[in-house]
């Protein structure tokens, strides 16, 4: 082949050998993906079908999509290699057909070289001849090449359109499908939540790895210039802060964290050098940073059931756990004012709140607080205490602020007991009284910050923390104080918890009690409802908010005597009712059970009412908002069926009852007029009223018992009289309320000669009276 | 959610994904190889421009996959090696893995 065909006729420059190794590679490889097991068998199908929870469904997802991936990426390399088969066939024919070409372009070549030879020769004979054969070579070589040129334009146009059909096929398999090299990754990994997450991981942990590359050296003896580069880590990122926690540790980040506390607090000490002042505004900004990455790092990922929460669950949980071990290691000593991890927590916590950020999630918090239990009454000398930063018990309070679903997990840790909110009631006015969140005061407030929000079982978890702090102090030996003194910080709290959740008070005080946690002394004689308050003076500080003279009110008004009876009746209903039938047989009992249900009745609804006086007084100052606030109050009073049952539980409805009703009559007196006058008022008023529903109640039950001997038929007497007939269809008296005053006056005067009917309403209004005074006298105190 | 899962169940999952793992990071291997070959396509520039194109995007696809097999892998079998056979002990070996 002459160097003149090829440079007329040049070839395609592409290998066919090449690319059908290129297509045999392909065909390979493809025939590997396929032959994985997740391209045969989608693999989803192989995880355990007993597996289930978030991981479970996210491993079966993550699978899933994987292997849909898997199917598709072989899919799209066999055509490929077929693609790149066809293009080599036909780079192949190309070059074959061009070799042809040039070929026939030496052999026209050397043809035309001929004929011009032959006419030189031919032309020494006859030059006119010799000329025009040369013209005739001439041409025919032209004709010739330019069919040749034509030929190989042709077979170079076949390869090119060959190569843009083979592209445009490989495109149609590959392209589309996973899009460019640049965002394959990205945009499988946004399909792969598992995988995304632990390489964003990996890729945090090394960035953060070779931050610390450049600053060597422990942590905590960074300096604060040194510390402004934190700004080129991302700790907003979650991965980025969690490996930047990591790498440091629970101590590394307390040595940093206190020191940097120490250059930007208030106070001078040892530590701070004479360059504080100029290395203040960077430690702030350190600080931040360390804010930053441990909200980033310890809060919630995605929704509560993900599997991407259970993953950053999971690391908080080391995290805690670290933390827990850490705090229990002695300070180095280094250390010159050592600092609890406790409290670079609480500090951390504390400024992110400060600059919204988010907070952690709640079980970082809850697993703080058995250290802030132990380390708030170790650390009463520290000088940290007084650092308002460093408040753990101040740090969570404001989380339960802002997240009032959070603080019946805070409040109930651990696990729903409500220790720690016993600790903040009870224990810790006692035990700890340095630092900023240290007075009752300030748990109070917050606690009248949260519990509006809250779920209405933590206001009755207050309520028995509060009562469990009486109880406490009052049973503590040494100068006594007075419930007073010792409830006053809780006292509008409490007053109005009672408003907002009157059935609170159901909840606490009435409920039946466990053996644990009574004061068996005194008030719980054997028969009476056992109230859950550790003793009296715990209930009546509940009940009656005090401050009230000792015979304030009763909470029954005339006119509502009928309301009281039936109420009563009701409530005492047939268990009262079966001991008074053994009248005849076992008067005692009788007298001992009515005894017993009427100083239950005084001491409960005297507490009830003290507590609605002391509202009512409250309010003397807005009567006219009066009706606005308080009637939607009785309109949620409710008293749950299972409290309907038996006699306490009876006599527990009837307490809300009479605290409605009571509230009402109340409520008339006050607007426009002075609340407090008007409960003296209504105090008058009921101890009339009181006589006359006592002996009217007493005389239902024992008309509804029959509890009459056989000579006192009241059949007989009515004949005997001539009298109205008072009687029902069972031949037993009706109800007081529903006779008429004919009835009423024969009923009495048949009555005033049987037994039962005039020592009954004696034996109840005397219990009622006893059981009042009791309270009475407990409000006293 | 304490739904216990038998660690014996896990194992053949994982087994078969660590291998899928390294089939496919055999692919990618090739794959990338292959770009040396991709050139000889000649003359068509348009060929040659969407056979690189796919060549590496599939190579970093395939990379990725593999990846993902490791991740759910290696997570499976330290879950039926040594962890309590509960759900969040799974999660917590996968997302233990690093």
């Amino acid at each position: 082949m002459s160097t003149t065909a090829a440079a007329h006729l040049p070839g395609p420059v592409g290998d066919p050998e090449r690319l059908l190794t290129l297509a045999r590679a392909l065909a390979g490889v493809s025939t590997e993906v396929a032959g994985t097991a997740l391209a045969r068998s989608g693999s989803a199908t192989a995880l355990p079908a007993s597996w289930v929870g978030p991981a479970a469904a996210a491993a079966r997802a993550e699978l899933g999509a994987l292997a849909g991936h898997v199917r598709v990426l072989g899919d799209s390399l066999a055509p490929m290699a077929r693609i790149v088969l066809g293009y080599a066939g036909a780079l192949s024919h190309a070059r074959q057909a061009v070799a042809a070409l040039r070929i026939d372009w030496d052999a026209a070549d050397r043809e035309h070289r001929d004929r011009r030879t032959r006419a030189v020769n031919s032309g020494a004979l006859d030059p006119t001849a010799g000329v025009a054969e040369a013209a005739a070579a001439d041409r025919d070589w032209t004709h010739e090449k330019a069919r040749l040129l034509a030929r190989h334009t042709r077979v170079m146009t076949e390869l090119a359109d060959a190569g843009r059909l083979a592209a445009a096929a490989t495109h149609v398999s590959a392209g589309p499908t996973f899009g460019n090299a640049g965002q394959v990754r990205d945009r499988l990994l946004a399909t792969l939540p598992l995988t995304q997450d632990t390489a964003a991981g990996a890729a945090a942990t090394a960035a953060v790895a070779r931050w610390l590359q450049g600053h060597p050296g422990s942590p905590g003896s960074w300096t604060v210039a040194e510390l402004a580069s934190l700004a080129e880590l991302t700790l907003t990122d979650r991965h980025i802060a969690q490996a930047f926690l990591a790498a440091l540790g629970p101590v590394e980040l307390r040595l940093l964290t206190g020191r940097l506390l120490d250059l930007t607090g208030g106070r001078r000490t040892a530590t701070v050098g004479p360059d504080a002042t100029s290395e203040r505004p960077g430690a702030e900004a350190a600080l931040l940073a360390l804010a930053t990455a441990y909200s980033s790092a310890l809060a919630p990922a995605g929704g509560p059931d993900s599997a991407a929460e259970a993953r950053a669950a999971a690391w908080r949980s080391a995290w805690s756990a670290a933390v827990k071990r850490a705090d229990a290691t002695p300070p180095r000593a280094s250390e010159l004012l050592p600092l609890r991890d406790i409290h670079v927590q609480a500090a951390l916590l504390r400024i992110g709140r400060a600059a919204g950020l988010s907070a952690p999630a709640d079980d970082v918090l809850m697993a703080l607080i058995p250290a802030v239990m132990r380390a708030e009454t170790l650390d009463q000398a520290s000088a940290w205490h007084d650092d308002a930063r460093t408040d753990a018990v101040a740090a969570l309070l404001d989380r339960c602020r802002d997240r009032p679903e959070s603080a019946t997990a805070i409040l109930g840790t651990p696990l729903g007991s409500y220790a720690f909110l016993a600790y903040l009631v009870v224990d810790r006015p006692v035990t700890v009284t340095r630092g900023p969140s240290a007075s009752v005061a300030a748990v109070a407030d917050a606690m009248a910050d949260i519990l509006p929000c809250a779920p209405i079982t933590l206001s009755s978890q207050v309520l028995a923390a509060v009562a469990q702090h009486v109880g406490s102090v009052q049973a503590t030996p040494g100068p006594e104080l007075s419930i007073a003194q010792s409830l006053a910080p809780w006292r509008a709290l409490v007053a109005q918890l009672l408003l907002d959740h009157p059935d609170a008070t159901q909840t606490v005080l009435l409920a039946p009690a466990t053996a644990g946690g009574l004061d068996t002394t005194g008030w719980s004689e054997t028969g009476l409802p056992q109230l859950r308050l550790p003793n009296e003076r715990a209930a009546a500080r509940l009940w009656g908010l005090i401050g009230l003279p000792a015979d304030s009110v009763l909470p029954w008004q005339p006119g509502h005597n009928d309301e009281f009876t039936a109420a009563l009746s009701a409530a005492c209903g047939e268990d009262l009712l079966a001991v008074i039938r053994t009248l005849p047989t076992d008067p005692d009992a009788a007298d001992a059970a009515l005894r017993r249900a009427g100083v239950v009745i005084g001491f409960t609804t005297a507490g009830a009412a003290d507590v609605l006086a002391h509202a009512a007084q409250g309010q003397d100052a807005a009567n006219s908002a009066v009706h606005e606030r308080i009637d939607p109050v009785l309109e949620a009073v409710k008293i749950p069926a299972r409290f309907k049952v038996g006699v306490p539980g009876a006599l527990a409805a009837l307490g809300l009852h009479l605290l409605t009703d009571a509230a009402t009559n109340r409520l008339d007196h006050v607007a426009p007029t002075n609340a407090g006058q008007a409960a003296e008022t209504a105090a008058r008023e009921a101890r009339i009223g009181l006589a006359e529903s006592t002996r009217a109640l007493a005389w239902d039950l024992v008309s509804r018992a029959g509890a009459w001997a056989p000579a006192d038929d009241p059949r007989a007497w009515i004949t005997l009289h001539r009298a109205p007939d008072f009687l029902d269809q069972t031949g037993h008296p009706r109800p007081w309320s529903s006779l008429t005053m004919a009835q009423r006056d024969a009923f009495v005067r048949w009555a005033q000669d049987v037994p039962s009917y005039t020592r009954l309403p004696s034996v109840l209004e005397q219990a009622i009276a006893t059981g009042r005074s009791r309270a009475d006298d407990l409000v006293k105190r | 959610m304490l739904i216990r899962v038998d660690p014996d169940e896990l194992t053949g999952t994982a087994t078969g994904l660590l291998a899928d793992r390294d089939r496919l990071q055999a692919v990618a291997a090739t794959l990338r190889g292959a770009h040396a070959d991709a050139v000889h396509t000649g003359d068509s520039a348009a060929l040659l421009d969407v056979l690189t194109q796919a060549l590496e995007t599939t190579t970093v696809a395939t990379l990725t996959l593999a990846e993902a097999a490791d991740v759910l892998g290696a997570g499976l079998a330290s879950a039926s090696a040594g962890y309590a056979s509960t759900d969040s002990a799974v999660a917590l070996a996968i997302g233990g893995v690093r």
